[in-house]
């Protein structure tokens, strides 16, 4: 009964969510336009496109693998290019920079494993999210270092890194689970989705807290 | 077993016993949810800890800014009773002493009335100068460009040294708290200028540019050589002060050769 119940709003929480980030990231812009983050609705606008899309391509093929393959390789490509502008040391630009080569390597690589058409690219997600997890505990440790911990309530991009970092935590277990012990049988898996689930509804709650929060502050 | 060792144990993809894919499931859930617990209390926790030294760390560092402000402004006042004292004495002093004589003199050569008269007057318009001058309310609303200036025109009537100021853009407003500390480490040069280096030019320029003021400042004097002596004190204490309002400051000084300084602060 209770499961059922949180079943119902996880189920029809995510959808809304994507649009209302990004209504919401539309009308806090002025705020953020400046920075490296300006690209930032696109992705969100993305996001929600990319779902509704996913389903039409389901519905006439079967399969959407394909839509979440791309999907992913600009998502993960973008977080780099965000950390790689935010990030002040040399050696964390250039960390950040191998981080997206080795990404864009394991993408190449990895449809001679999965068929990029109708599999979704596991190594290469993996990858990338431990990637990205990596950049941001290098942005985190920076900011640790300067006077802006003392307004990081403010600081958009450490919200979208939170989220990011929460959502990729708990999801990399999952996609590994599923990946290797139940790839056909997705439904077994009830739990997952609901952890899933979850952990969109948390990242996206951070990212709006974000842009609600968020002070306008000069370039850096 | 522990629910994350069995969620370790499946992430490496060999579980020790065939399980229900459900179970797996379930377990690999909890692990999660237990993960980002962990996370979330780690990341709170360094923030916190973080943030709580560095606000300490500022404390302490407004601590030390309130106690050099302090001193600057008392070593402000005593410069300014040191001046005060000399321009009595020195200059005021001198002329009256002269309007003495003059009106000593007048019984024989009734013309030097006149001229007593007239150096009453003169050191009449220096006292008012003088009072103008030390009049604290004035001297609180004053700003660093007309606190510099006031020094300048002082040296030079009272000839102590040949001075000149050049100004380059629009005065910015400063925090008046950073005014005085700027002021006190020039005042500091000048007087060193002044006392030590037997110059005969001193020339100060301010340039205010849209995001620093730089403070040029040259003597032609002796200069000096180490830094080791009382003018090494002297320079030592300019530097920190200028580190506290996150001032760059530079002093050039050869045998010779004359001393400058050179500041930069930038604005907030």
């Amino acid at each position: 009964m209770i499961l059922e119940f949180i079943d119902t709003i996880l189920s029809n929480s995510y959808k809304p969510i994507y649009g209302i980030t990004f209504l919401v990231s539309l009308f806090y812009y002025p705020r953020y336009k400046h920075t490296s983050l300006r690209y930032f609705p696109i992705i969100l606008a993305y996001t929600f496109f990319n779902g509704v899309l996913a389903k039409i391509v389901f519905d006439y093929q079967g399969n959407n693998a394909m839509v979440y393959n791309i999907y992913n390789i600009i998502f993960f490509l973008f977080f780099y290019y965000v950390f790689w502008s935010h990030l002040k040391r040399s050696i964390n630009k250039k960390t950040v920079l191998f981080c997206a080569v080795l990404f864009l390597l394991a993408s190449v690589i990895n449809p001679f494993y999965e068929d990029f058409f109708i599999t979704s690219q596991l190594y290469a997600y993996i990858l990338g999210a431990v990637l990205l997890i990596v950049c941001i505990i290098m942005y985190y440790i920076e900011l640790l270092n300067t006077p802006k911990i003392l307004s990081i309530r403010a600081d958009l991009l450490f919200w979208i890194s939170a989220g990011l970092l929460l959502f990729y935590v708990g999801y990399v277990p999952i996609k590994i689970t599923r990946g290797f012990f139940a790839r056909l049988s997705a439904d077994t898996f009830v739990n997952l989705r609901r952890v899933h689930l979850l952990l969109i509804l948390v990242m996206y709650g951070c990212f709006i807290i974000g842009f609600i929060w968020t002070r306008k502050k000069s370039q850096d | 077993m522990d629910p994350k060792e069995i969620a370790g144990l499946v992430l490496f993809g060999t579980p020790l016993a065939p399980m229900d894919p459900k179970e797996i499931a379930g377990l690999v859930s909890v692990g999660i949810l237990l993960m980002l617990v962990v996370v979330i209390i780690v990341l709170f926790t360094v923030f916190v800890k973080r943030k709580n030294k560095l606000l300490e760390a500022q404390a302490k560092a407004q601590e030390t800014f309130e106690r050099e402000l302090a001193e600057s402004q008392i070593e402000i006042r005593e410069e300014t009773l040191r001046n005060i004292s000399w321009e009595l004495h020195d200059n005021i002093g001198q002329l009256m002493t002269l309007a003495k004589i003059q009106v000593q003199t007048a019984a024989e050569q009734p013309e030097n009335y006149e001229e007593a008269s007239e150096t009453i007057g003169t050191a009449l318009n220096e006292l008012r100068a003088l009072s103008k001058l030390i009049n604290p309310e004035a001297t609180r609303k004053m700003s660093l460009k007309e606190a510099i200036e006031t020094e300048i025109t002082r040296f030079n009537r009272l000839n102590f040294i040949n001075s000149s100021l050049a100004i380059e853009g629009t005065p910015e407003r400063i925090d008046p708290k950073k005014e005085i500390i700027l002021f006190r480490i020039l005042q500091e040069f000048f007087s060193n200028t002044i006392k030590h280096s037997k110059a005969s030019n001193l020339s100060v320029a301010l340039h205010y540019d849209k995001k620093y003021l730089q403070i040029l400042a040259k003597d032609d004097g002796v200069g000096f050589a180490d830094e080791s002596t009382s003018t090494g004190i002297g320079l030592r204490n300019m530097k920190n002060r200028a580190k506290l309002i996150n001032a760059e400051l530079q002093v050039f000084s050869e045998k010779g050769k004359g001393t400058s300084l050179h500041m930069e602060y930038y604005y907030e």
